[in-house]
């Protein structure tokens, strides 16, 4: 028994497929690529797979992992190969390799945003505010947490959890270049940030496209 | 593709990914080559509708034709139908997102009454004009089958064609005469006209129907072509019948996310309130390699670790145990789950069993629909207590800790000595698992009784029955909840308003059309679902329209009463049902269609073939 880990991507339709689907999606997957899974020796058999970071409703993604336990002496190539016959439209399989990070040890994520507004003022005006407000010390948002097994609301600094950003104006659009904290214990969703921003400046975009791009370790490698 | 407009409402509703359409195996085709557009509707959600079989089956016979394609259309919910209605965005079909306004046959299968709102909500969605009478020009053609077409009145005046029994073969003949009479340039009535004397079609608007001073049907007069009874088609052989060899798998997770392995149609049993019973006469089996080759390929095909059989009653399959050696020869090393649903208490064998835990332990359920014995026999289910007692005492020592128990309140002749029988018997079960040496070790038993509402439906020997008010329903459900001592035992019912509806339109007439189309305007839709019923809306439409909706599911038929289906032939006479409702009064049993013919006449469908009798 080996450990694969899985680079996809996820695109057009698939967006609006929630994790659990995804996770659903690639059981079935598996089966019909006849890969020799590991099945797990629990009561109740089933194949090991495992992924290392869910992935928001309505976001595209270069950047999907997932780990599986194979069997026998399948290569990485044939698994790509057989895996790539039988997706469906949206999941692409990028590149299939024995793992070298642990998932624990994604700690932030790249994206890229691009925002639509009504009109090129309005994006000029967001553009502006949201730099500097990005650039400043504390942007407050409001965010559900746990205390113990309870959910509560807590505030939350976005600053703290912004490690990059790149911001620039293209007509009605607004394209920002995020790399923000991301993993199983701080993580912060592309999405909340523009909603806080979009709230601070009271200007709403009429569209938005997120990408996830890059996973990255501390040290900022690329997770592979 | 789906349209721009509608993508950027996507995000604004719960569950987009029941607008997206791209799921594996949905079929993608060059338009500009095709002659027939055809947009099969199912006027429910997309998690209900994906795991309706038939809708599985029509779609790949469609699109295995060249010169048509065959499209999903789902129910909105109603987020995205305020979503849809508010930019502007007509009802699409999910594989092309074009308009189903622009499709040239519009198809709805009905399996439920309480869908009817949500055929008019869907055309009104598509922009479609509701009444067959307003739709002057040939296409879009708007067609409907299903079980609830055997009395297909109540939605009658919206419907251009009805197609009676089983479609296989009679979708195509319509498609074929439709490519005709659209090259031809025929009017919409020509071709009307040329579908009525068809058997498996019904053309409600080529029928006159004229009603007496009492408000029953005085006559039904066909005119032009139409035929004075207009029949139910049947595949003759199930072998040779088309089966898909893939499944669309859906992305988001379904009600029945499995393979769906039909295995038989039509029922031995003749349970006097069962619709199902008596509408898919007569028995054919498809034989077991056949059935074993159908789910292996679409086990491939789809990756789905789970083969559902699909009949009204598993056990009574001829060939069920050399059906299970050769699917389990291969499912135990693929992993793949095999389950067996309506399977029934008197022929439930340890064999059946131990194959039934070969790889996953699913829940067991068995239906003695009443609880004692007198009206056990008056609506035919030939179970014995006995037979109860000692399937559950099988299934104990085989390791289960709970059975789901299914009952009906509101049978014709019950009393509540009967309703309290429901608790008895559940109490016995509980009594059973807890006597019983092998039971599971240091675990509890739960017993779950489903006890819906007896709704009186066409085509059964109860079809001249009152139906329960809704107070005696209330009554019941209380006297059984009172009746139970333990709490092992949980009790579910249904809401009695609910019922209530599907009786009135299950035997309704074409004027409850109008309170139809009303009660839709108020905002009557998904009727089916709790949330979203609301009776008052109905009950304000029924008054508003003057019609009494008690006169239709309250109301006991004379046998000599014309019935809004009388014009329809599902292939079992009248005289036999007259024969089994009169039996029921007497609490006298039919057997089963295996040990004695009853004689029901449904085998000249099938040219006097049915294979309960060989």
């Amino acid at each position: 028994m080996r450990c694969v880990r899985i680079r996809f991507s996820k695109t057009g339709r698939m967006i609006y497929i929630s994790h659990l689907d995804i996770n659903r999606l690639m059981t079935r997957a598996v089966r019909r690529a006849k890969l020799p899974m590991w099945y797990t020796e629990g009561f109740n058999p089933h194949p090991y797979i495992a992924f290392a970071l869910p992935l928001s409703l309505g976001q595209s993604s270069e950047c999907e992992y997932m780990d599986i336990r194979i069997e026998g002496d399948m290569t990485n190539e044939q698994v790509k190969d057989a895996l790539s016959a039988v997706m469906p439209e949206g999941v692409g399989i990028v590149s299939v390799a024995d793992p070298v990070f642990n998932a624990n040890e994604i700690a932030s994520a790249g994206y890229a945003v691009t925002l639509e507004f009504a009109d090129e003022n309005e994006a000029e005006s967001f553009c502006y505010s949201a730099d500097a407000l990005m650039s400043g010390d504390e942007l407050m948002a409001e965010k559900m947490g746990k205390k113990g097994h309870r959910k509560v609301l807590k505030q939350v600094n976005l600053i703290e959890q912004i490690f990059g950003k790149e911001i620039t104006l293209d007509g009605s659009k607004v394209i920002l270049s995020l790399n923000l904290a991301a993993g199983n214990s701080v993580n912060l969703n592309p999405s909340l940030l523009i909603e806080t921003l979009e709230k601070n400046i009271q200007i709403s975009s009429k569209q938005q496209h997120i990408v996830r791009e890059d996973l990255l370790t501390a040290s900022g490698k690329s997770f592979c | 593709m789906i349209p721009q407009k509608v993508e950027n409402i996507l995000l604004k509703v719960q569950k987009p990914g029941r607008y997206v359409g791209g799921e594996l195996n949905s079929v993608i085709k060059d338009k500009s080559k095709i002659d027939l557009r055809y947009a099969f509707c199912f006027p429910d959600t997309y998690e209900i509708g994906m795991s309706h079989l038939g809708m599985k089956i029509l779609y790949s016979l469609v699109n295995e034709r060249e010169d048509a394609w065959c499209e999903r259309v789902f129910a909105p919910w109603v987020d995205m139908e305020e979503q849809m209605r508010e930019n502007n965005i007509p009802l699409y079909a999910l594989e092309s997102g074009d308009p189903v306004k622009d499709f040239d046959m519009i198809g709805f299968t009905l399996q439920y009454e309480l869908s009817f709102s949500n055929v008019l909500n869907m055309l009104d969605l598509a922009q479609v004009p509701l009444y067959s009478k307003d739709r002057e020009s040939l296409t879009p053609l708007v067609v409907a089958g299903g079980p609830c077409v055997c009395n297909a009145e109540p939605i009658a005046d919206f419907i251009d064609i009805i197609m009676l029994g089983e479609g296989e073969e009679t979708t195509n003949e319509l498609l074929d005469l439709l490519k005709e009479h659209k090259k031809k340039g025929s009017s919409k009535l020509e071709f009307l006209c040329e579908v009525a004397k068809i058997d498996g079609f019904y053309v409600p608007s080529l029928y006159d129907v004229e009603y007496n001073e009492d408000n029953t049907i005085k006559s039904v007069t066909p005119k032009y072509t139409a035929p004075a009874k207009a029949v139910k088609r049947v595949v003759k052989d199930l072998d040779k019948a088309f089966y898909p060899k893939s499944f669309i798998v859906p992305s988001i997770e379904i009600v029945h996310d499995r393979v769906t392995a039909e295995i038989f149609r039509g029922c031995i049993r003749g349970c006097r309130f069962c619709q199902a019973g008596f509408i898919y006469r007569p028995i054919r089996e498809k034989s077991a390699d056949v059935v074993e080759s159908q789910s292996k390929c679409l086990c491939e095909t789809s990756g789905y670790d789970e083969i559902s059989l699909c009949s009204l009653s598993t056990s009574d399959y001829t060939q069920i145990e050399p059906l299970l050696d050769k699917l389990l020869s291969w499912t135990i090393d693929d992993k793949i789950n095999v389950a067996l649903p309506s399977l029934r208490v008197d022929n439930f064998s340890d064999e059946l069993m131990q194959k039934l835990t070969a790889v996953r332990r699913a829940g067991l359920t068995f239906a003695p629909e009443a609880g004692t014995q007198r009206l056990r026999d008056a609506i035919n289910k030939n179970v014995t207590e006995e037979e109860v007692m000692t399937t559950v005492t099988k299934a104990f020592s085989g390791g289960w800790t709970g059975v789901k128990l299914y009952f009906m309140l509101g049978l014709p002749t019950e009393t509540l000595d009967d309703v309290a029988g429901i608790a008895e018997l559940g109490q016995k079960v509980v009594n059973a698992f807890y006597q019983n040496p092998d039971k599971p070790k240091g675990k509890g038993v739960t017993v779950n009784i489903s006890a819906s509402s007896f709704v009186p439906k066409p085509f059964t020997p109860f079809q001249w029955e009152p139906q329960d008010t809704m107070e005696q329903l209330e009554e019941k459900q209380k006297h059984l909840r009172e009746s139970v001592t333990t709490k092992k035992i949980n009790i579910s019912t249904h809401l009695t308003p609910t019922s209530f509806l599907e009786g009135v339109f299950a035997r309704g007439d074409r004027r409850l059309s109008k309170v139809m189309e009303l009660a839709w305007k108020k905002g009557c839709r998904f009727d089916g679902w709790d949330d979203q019923f609301d009776f008052e809306k109905w009950t304000e439409a029924f008054e508003e329209c003057g019609i009494d909706p008690h006169f239709y599911a309250n109301r006991r038929r004379s046998f000599d009463e014309i019935l809004p289906w009388d014009h329809l032939d599902y292939g079992v006479s009248k005289k036999f049902l007259m024969k089994e409702n009169e039996k029921a009064h007497k609490s006298e049993t039919t057997k089963n269609c295996r040990e004695k013919c009853a004689g029901c006449g449904a085998n000249k469908l099938n040219g006097g073939e049915c294979h309960a009798m060989c």
